[in-house]
């Protein structure tokens, strides 16, 4: 009985699923986090530090961290990255001017010895915005297709109306799902 | 005492470390029924696990040569498995179990994970884009521009806003179902961005409902800037007047600027100095009927001004930031929007 107590706690503890949700600043990060849980977006201001929620999500207790984007505070970055099972990397696809920066930081961060096990999801966000680039172009301008070290995928979506947030959520969640609780 | 604690510590683990039975096991997995085999190979790797971590639980006690002895051993049977495991299951995608085998099956991985990416991003291209070609067309003429200009009048009325007609990708339908036609896009908010201006007067109040506003390196401009549904977003700008009114105001690495600002959240500052701001001159950019209209479309709430509440992300401390005031009564000027409104006509 106590063994069987132990064991089911310890796989409650289990799926667990730590999501690290990072981007330029006015990227839409505490947006889509927003979103995601329900809440009002329109009273958004720029993040100073961070934003954690919970949700469940297919039997899953994901704690996503939203973190502030900004230049200045990007070096804070690393102390969010233990223990994390996936990475999200929000892109403004309107964003033309920092592209570049916006590659830079990605691939960067990807060297990450302490990131080198999670799932990448790309949400290339903005959709709604007439001048968006498409997923494929932003595929090509982040050069996602060089990345080997990590699973990855890319989803067009838009914080605003909502749109494929899920649909990216599902695959990092069954990504991570089926990597750390093959069991399932 | 310490050595004979260790030492059974040492020998306890030995007695109850035993790989044999795991490998037997995995070897046969082979013969194991169809139906049993996930169960199987999921009995396995718990005690693979349970193995590893007796491992690493007793490293103190053990002798150097004898942890790694053990450690290989696990890694071996972890990394068999696996090999088991996509042989033998191959519809489940992926298919490795720790970060550590991760590399070294990184041909298997990364052939599942283009194939998976694929599917992926061709789902989702269906779901975006019901036509890509012609598509940069399409964005050049959607994303509004001025670039690389000394000294002019720039007005968004001179950007040909002419229809795009070429078909565009329409988002959200999964949750509306709707099929946006030309005239609705025309309707949807445009980013613009501006960027190497140096003496130039830009006004973007127009009958075109705009997004973000991306601004970089201007000197000694003057822009005027309509109620906005996105951001305004600056960097590398000196010398400058910047009106606007937006959902968040983000300014970075500029100097000796003046700002009349409507701004609906904590407007930010990164790397900037002599910074002024002041509230957004309502009464210069549009009768106050049109205005409201333009706010409202725009989702701003016009009651709502924090322009006065700048965030400077390199001043944490409490007291007042030197690197940014609001302006005192006679230093706002008056009339300089109008000003900038009027030179369209010429």
């Amino acid at each position: 009985m106590g063994l069987l107590t132990i064991l089911k706690k310890n796989r409650q503890k289990e799926k667990e699923i730590r999501l690290l949700m990072l981007g330029l600043d006015n990227a839409g990060k505490t947006t889509i986090l927003k979103r995601i849980n329900g809440e009002d977006i329109d009273t958004i201001a720029p993040t100073l530090g961070f934003n954690i929620k919970t949700l469940e999500h297919r039997g899953y207790k994901m704690n996503i961290w939203d973190v502030g984007g900004q230049k200045s505070i990007r070096t804070y970055w690393r102390n969010y990255f233990e223990q994390t099972d996936g990475l999200v990397w929000v892109v403004d696809s309107a964003d033309r001017l920092r592209l570049d920066d916006c590659k830079k930081e990605l691939h960067e961060l990807l060297q990450e010895e302490r990131l080198s096990g999670a799932s990448l999801l790309v949400f290339a966000n903005k959709q709604d915005l007439p001048g968006a680039l498409t997923d494929v172009q932003i595929r090509e301008a982040l050069e996602l297709d060089k990345i080997v070290t990590h699973h990855w995928a890319i989803q067009a979506c838009s914080a605003k109306t909502g749109a494929h947030l899920l649909k990216g959520i599902d695959w990092v969640v069954g990504d991570i799902g089926s990597r750390i609780y093959l069991l399932d | 005492m310490m050595a004979t604690s260790v030492a059974d510590a040492a020998r306890q683990f030995r007695a109850s470390f035993d790989p044999e039975r795991s490998k037997q096991e995995l070897a046969a997995l082979d013969n194991v029924p169809k139906t049993e085999i996930q169960q199987k190979i999921d009995e396995l790797l718990q005690r693979i696990r349970a193995l590893e971590k007796a491992v690493t639980e007793n490293v103190q006690t053990l002798p150097a040569f004898e942890t790694r002895v053990c450690l290989e051993a696990v890694r071996a049977m972890s990394e068999q498995l696996t090999m088991m495991r996509s042989r033998l299951v191959p519809r489940l995608k992926f298919t490795f179990k720790s970060r550590k085998t991760a590399a070294s099956s990184s041909s298997l991985l990364f052939e599942n994970k283009t194939e998976s990416m694929d599917t992926d991003s061709s789902t989702s291209a269906m779901d975006t884009r019901p036509s890509t070609p012609g598509m940069s067309e399409v964005d050049q003429s959607l994303f509004m521009k001025f670039e690389n200009r000394t000294g002019e009048h720039l007005f968004i009325g001179a950007l040909d806003l002419a229809s795009p007609s070429v078909p565009m990708k329409v988002d959200g339908e999964e949750e509306n179902n709707e099929v946006k036609d030309a005239a609705s896009l025309l309707n949807q908010a445009r980013d613009v961005a501006l960027t190497n201006l140096e003496d130039c007067t830009v006004n973007l109040v127009h009958d075109t409902r705009l997004g973000a506003i991306h601004i970089r390196n201007l000197k000694r401009c003057t822009v005027v800037i309509p109620p906005v549904a996105g951001s305004i977003l600056l960097h590398d700008c000196e010398g400058c007047t910047l009106i606007g009114a937006c959902h968040q105001s983000r300014m970075h690495t500029s100097s000796n600027m003046d700002i009349y600002l409507h701004v609906t959240s904590e407007p930010i500052i990164e790397d900037c100095t002599d910074m002024r701001f002041a509230p957004y001159p309502y009464d210069e950019i549009l009768t106050p009927e049109r205005l409201a209209r333009v706010f409202e479309d725009a989702g701003l709430d016009q009651t709502a001004n924090y322009y006065q509440k700048v965030k400077d992300f390199n001043w944490l401390r409490q007291q007042q930031s030197p690197n940014w005031k609001v302006m005192s009564e006679d230093q706002i000027h008056s009339g300089v929007a109008q000003k900038v409104l009027a030179l369209d006509r010429h």
